[in-house]
Parts: C-alpha cells; sequence; structure tokens
C-alpha cells in the first residue's frame, strides 16, 4: 500500500516538474534532465500498466523482465544527467574543467579495476553474479563520478545555480541511497528483501521532492565577474606575489647559509 | 565483506560530501578584501615580512632557561602555560593563512585555462602534508609544551614557506596569463572603462 502511494505521489511530482518547465520555458536549459525525467514518467506510467494487468503484481514474469529493461534504460539516461552536471557547472570555468578532463578518467579506471579485479577472482569470470550486482556496479561509477564533480565544485568554491544544485542534489541522494540498497541486497537478498522494497522507492521520492522545490522556477548559474574585475584582481596579486616570490628567495638563501 | 564495506562506504561518502557541499556558499570571484586578505596572509607566512621572529621569540628556549632557573614554580607553571598558548594560538594563525591563501589561489585558477592539473594536485599534496605536521605539532605541543620541539616547529615553519612558494609562481604565472596586454595595448589600456 505504501510503496503504491509511493508510486503515485512520484508520477504527480514528475508530472508537476515537467509542468513547471514547460510553462516557465525553461526545459531546453536542462533539456538532458527533462528528458530523463519524462523517460520516467513513462516507464513509471508503463509499469503500473503492467503491474495491475497481471495478478502476479510485482511477482509476474512480464513485470521483472520489463522492469530490469527499463532499469537499465534509466541507468543509461542518468549518465547523461551527470554529463549535463559536469557541462554546465563548470562552463565559465575552463581551469576546473581541465582539472576534471584528468581526474574523471583517473578515477574512473580505478573504479573499473575495482570493479573487474573482483569479478576477475571469481572462478567463472563475469561482471557480475547477478543482475542487482550489475546494476550496482553501473551505479558505482555514477556515485564515483558524481563524487568527483561535487568535490570540485567544493574545492574551487564553484557557484552553481538554485536548479543544477538540485539536480544535483536529488540525483547524487538518489544513486547513494540505490547504491546502498544495491548493496545490501547483492549481499543478502533474503535479509534485505524488505529494505529493498521501502529503501529504493523513498529514496526516489525524495530525489523527486528536492528537484520539485529547486525546479520550481528557473534561477541561471551564476556568471563569474568579468575579466576586468579579475585583472584588477591580478594586478594587485602580481604586485603582492613578486614581492612575496623576492622575500622567499631571500628566506631561501638565508636557510642556505644557516 | 571487504567489497560490501567498499561500496557502503563509497555511497556515504557520496551522502556526506552533497550534504557538506549543499549547505555551505561559494564566492563568485576574488574580491578587493580577499585581496587585501591574501596579502596579509603571505605577509604573516613570512614572505614579505621579518623572518621567522614570531615563532623564535615564542619558542625560544632562552627564555625559558632563564625563567626555570630564577623564579619560584608557580611563575614558571604560569609561563609554560602563556607560552603553549601563545604557541597554540600561533599555530592556528598559521594554517588560517596558509588556507586562505590556497583559497584564493582556486578561486583565480578555476577560471585559468592553462591550469595545470599536475601543479594543482602537488599543491593539495603540500597542503595535505602541511596539516599532517600541523596536527602532530598541536598535538604534541598540547601534551609536552612549546620547548621540547623547536626544531620541529622549524620543520613546520620550512613546509609553511614551500607552500607559499608554490601558491606564489603559480600566482605569477596566473598573473602572466590574465594581464598580458593585448597587441597595441598598454597595460593600464587592456581592460574596459
Amino acid at each position: 500500500m505504501l510503496t503504491q502511494l509511493i508510486w503515485w505521489a512520484g508520477i504527480f511530482l514528475i508530472a508537476l516538474i515537467l509542468f513547471r518547465s514547460l510553462q516557465g520555458g525553461f526545459f531546453k536549459q536542462y533539456s538532458l534532465f527533462y528528458y530523463y525525467l519524462t523517460w520516467v514518467l513513462l516507464h513509471s506510467l508503463v509499469a503500473f500498466m503492467i503491474y495491475v494487468t497481471h495478478t502476479d503484481g510485482y511477482g509476474s514474469d512480464v513485470y521483472r523482465t520489463y522492469y530490469w529493461y527499463a532499469e537499465f534504460a534509466s541507468l543509461a539516461l542518468g549518465y547523461a544527467i551527470i554529463w549535463e552536471i559536469y557541462n554546465q557547472a563548470l562552463a565559465d570555468y575552463p581551469g576546473t574543467k581541465r582539472m576534471a578532463r584528468v581526474v574523471v578518467p583517473g578515477v574512473f579506471l580505478v573504479v573499473l579495476a575495482k570493479i573487474f579485479s573482483h569479478a576477475l577472482s571469481d572462478s567463472i569470470w563475469s561482471l557480475a553474479e547477478t543482475i542487482p550486482e550489475l546494476e550496482r556496479n553501473l551505479r558505482t561509477v555514477q556515485a564515483v563520478l558524481l563524487v568527483v564533480a561535487v568535490g570540485l565544485l567544493a574545492y574551487y568554491a564553484i557557484p552553481v545555480g538554485r536548479n543544477l544544485k538540485g539536480i544535483i542534489l536529488g540525483y547524487g541522494f538518489y544513486v547513494g541511497v540505490s547504491l546502498i540498497n544495491l548493496t545490501l541486497f547483492s549481499y543478502s537478498s533474503e535479509t534485505f528483501k524488505y529494505w529493498r522494497l521501502y529503501l529504493e522507492p523513498s529514496g526516489y521520492f525524495a530525489a523527486l521532492s528536492i528537484w520539485t522545490i529547486y525546479l520550481w522556477s528557473y534561477h541561471p548559474n551564476p556568471r563569474p565577474t568579468t575579466e576586468v574585475m579579475l585583472e584588477r584582481d591580478y594586478e594587485l596579486l602580481s604586485a603582492h606575489t613578486a614581492r612575496a616570490i623576492a622575500q622567499a628567495r631571500h628566506a631561501l638563501l638565508r636557510a642556505v647559509r644557516t | 565483506m571487504s567489497e560490501l564495506l567498499f561500496f557502503l562506504a563509497l555511497s556515504l561518502a557520496l551522502l556526506v560530501l552533497l550534504l557538506l557541499w549543499a549547505s555551505r556558499g561559494a564566492r563568485v570571484a576574488a574580491n578587493q578584501e580577499e585581496i587585501a586578505g591574501v596579502q596579509e596572509a603571505l605577509a604573516a607566512l613570512q614572505l614579505a615580512g621579518p623572518p621567522r621572529t614570531l615563532e623564535e621569540k615564542i619558542f625560544a628556549g632562552r627564555d625559558w632557561e632563564f625563567v626555570s632557573k630564577r623564579t619560584p614554580r608557580p611563575i614558571q607553571l604560569e609561563f609554560l602555560n602563556d607560552r603553549k598558548k601563545l604557541a597554540l594560538s600561533w599555530l592556528r594563525e598559521s594554517r588560517k593563512k596558509v588556507a586562505e591563501v590556497l583559497a584564493l589561489h582556486r578561486t583565480a585558477a578555476r577560471q585559468w585555462s592553462s591550469l595545470r592539473p599536475a601543479a594543482e594536485l602537488g599543491l593539495v599534496v603540500h597542503y595535505l602534508f602541511f596539516l599532517m605536521v600541523y596536527a602532530i605539532l598541536f598535538g604534541l605541543i598540547w601534551l609536552r609544551g612549546p620547548f621540547a620541539l623547536r626544531r620541529m616547529v622549524s620543520y613546520a615553519s620550512e613546509l609553511a614557506e614551500q607552500l607559499s612558494i608554490s601558491a606564489a609562481l603559480l600566482l605569477v604565472e596566473l598573473e602572466r596569463a590574465y594581464l598580458r596586454p593585448g597587441p597595441g595595448e598598454g597595460r593600464q589600456g587592456s581592460g574596459n572603462p
């Protein structure tokens, strides 16, 4: 009953978010994100139809097959959201973008190595033994990409607008909760069967609530101040830095002498 | 089991990072006050000021030798307590200033298209090393007082200097990248009105 309630509330929230974006005319600004939401809305409606037309409900083969195919499509579209996050947040910050180009592939390779090393250590090689395990591995890569994105935004103190902040928070929260859920389920599907039933829909509903609040109206990313400001700052900085380097050289020479 | 911990730790790290990130603001650009702050910070790191006078006074063994020989025990204890407070305060201030230098560097570097990731990572490593030394010194001074640790304090000071030099060199490159006048332009005429 509770999961059905969350299901319907979720469908309502997605429709509301999409309606607000069309009404406010900012669908195009975050098009990948809104295409993802459109997909989730259609997927939820189809899943619900399959659920009510089959007597076994969640247990029916049709539902299960549909669920996993649709889940992987959602996961693939989730990468598009992450792409949008990187693209939009770092658009005006070429320095940080350059840093991301080095850090992201590096971390990506480390995570893939970790996942593959586990797969290779098994007697029979496979990327994952079960479908939830494969989904968990793919969610892990998403989680790592989000950690890198948020880490870079925090480290370089990059300001993001309310909308993009909501997209990051909502999707990050959903990925984090999904990963916990899939990890526990992969570890022991029997023990955590009921967790899975409530944890995932709750995480999904929380993400939708975050998106509804943060994407209610259009708030673009703040643009960095013009180069005029930077130029003046750098003139001051450079004058000081030149003095600082001279003093540093002096300090080093003194250290060698003593 | 270790695999379970890896995935759980990663998910929790993501959730905690999101929470921390959401709760803090970000600045759009460095402003005049921040520039002045960095000037002060670099001076405090002794790149622009009289070198090493403050910590040499705080950690001077001669003062303690004099007090320990010429004064009664209660005064010695009070002296040690005061010096300990001063030393810890100096350490905190040093850390704050180094953090300020780095913060300004990041605010400027994020828009620099020729940023060198290796140099950035080098700065992070230097900073982490500095923090480690800071934590060790802070703990030791808090436990044993400032006079048993002069050599280590000098080492921390060297690290702070190294970090400042790295930051200063990067800032000079930033300055070169941004302030290079365009063709036919003087330095003053390169900006908009």
